[in-house]
């Protein structure tokens, strides 16, 4: 019997396809594998939680600060006393670096809980 | 979940067809899991293009998990044998095929399995395994004759192939 190059090509494909099709996981290993992505949901809505979470103290932070930007000035004329412009903007400007220090150290927090649950998950 | 579900004895079963080891191909599905849930924003096409679409990040896995496994441990012809011996699910006309894949042995096995299973170009298993194309369409080509042959001397198998064959 001759056989064209084609046919081996399908023959071989088919026979390849039709073992993997019959394919089942082994016993167990299917709840294992839906317990993965079972895992993997919850890690994603912590994490999606965190950013909210993040998010809203980053936009109370900024309001905190909206709030003492014009302390000094307040202060200044409860005082009776002049404040120079460089003055306030140095102000400001320690105000805005301490909000802006405190935001990378909450979107820290995330990478935190990544790492832990890796390492609980190996 | 549910189109995992449909789709995973198959892919244990491709990942078992790459590795040779039951362990190795359930390491290889777990990962591809997780990395499938990572990267599903760039699946395109949905629930159609899924199985494609996970069949190739598994293949990926796969022959990540191969190289890595060489890197440690270089694999004497001995074990190679162990390694490669597929579980005796059913045996039929893919013990056929499977007969020809130990005899030509691993990198003609990659390439087969690539081509066949992992629905891959030419080009792809050549980008893929790092040879070039005459290689590939080469270490194809030997597999073709093996398995002509094969069928030659095997009237019985002949015979079911003219009954079963596509033409």
């Amino acid at each position: 019997m001759k056989m064209a190059p084609d046919d081996v090509d399908i023959w071989m494909k088919r026979a390849l396809n039709s073992w993997a099709e019959q394919g089942d996981l082994p016993a167990g290993k299917s709840a294992q594998l839906h317990e993965i992505i079972a895992h993997l949901v919850l890690k994603e809505r912590k994490k999606r939680l965190t950013r909210t979470a993040c998010g809203f103290a980053a936009a109370i932070m900024a309001c905190i600060w909206l709030l003492f930007a014009g302390c000094p000035v307040a202060a200044a004329a409860h005082i009776n006393s002049q404040i120079s412009q460089p003055q306030i903007a140095l102000a400001q400007a320690f105000a805005l670096m301490a909000v802006l220090t405190c935001l990378p150290l909450m979107y820290g927090f995330p990478i935190q809980i990544k790492k832990c649950f890796e390492v609980n998950y190996e | 979940m549910r189109l995992l579900k449909k789709e995973e004895g198959k892919l244990f079963r491709i990942a078992l067809a790459v590795l040779g080891n039951e362990q190795d191909a359930w390491d290889s599905m777990q990962q591809t899991v997780e990395k499938a849930w990572l990267k599903r924003s760039t699946l395109k096409g949905g629930a159609t293009a899924f199985p494609a679409w996970i069949k190739r990040i598994l293949v990926n896995q796969s022959l990540n998990i191969l190289k890595a496994r060489k890197r440690i441990t270089p694999i004497d012809p001995q074990e190679m044998t162990g390694i490669l011996e597929i579980p005796e699910y059913d045996r039929q006309d893919f013990s056929l095929v499977w007969d020809i894949v130990l005899e030509l042995g691993e990198e003609h096995r990659k390439v087969i399995i690539l081509r066949y299973l992992g629905d891959f170009t030419l080009n792809e298993i050549a980008i893929d395994l790092g040879i070039s194309l005459g290689t590939v369409k080469s270490r194809l080509n030997t597999a073709h004759t093996r398995m002509r042959q094969r069928l030659q001397d095997d009237n019985l198998k002949g015979a079911k192939y003219n009954e079963n064959g596509t033409r």
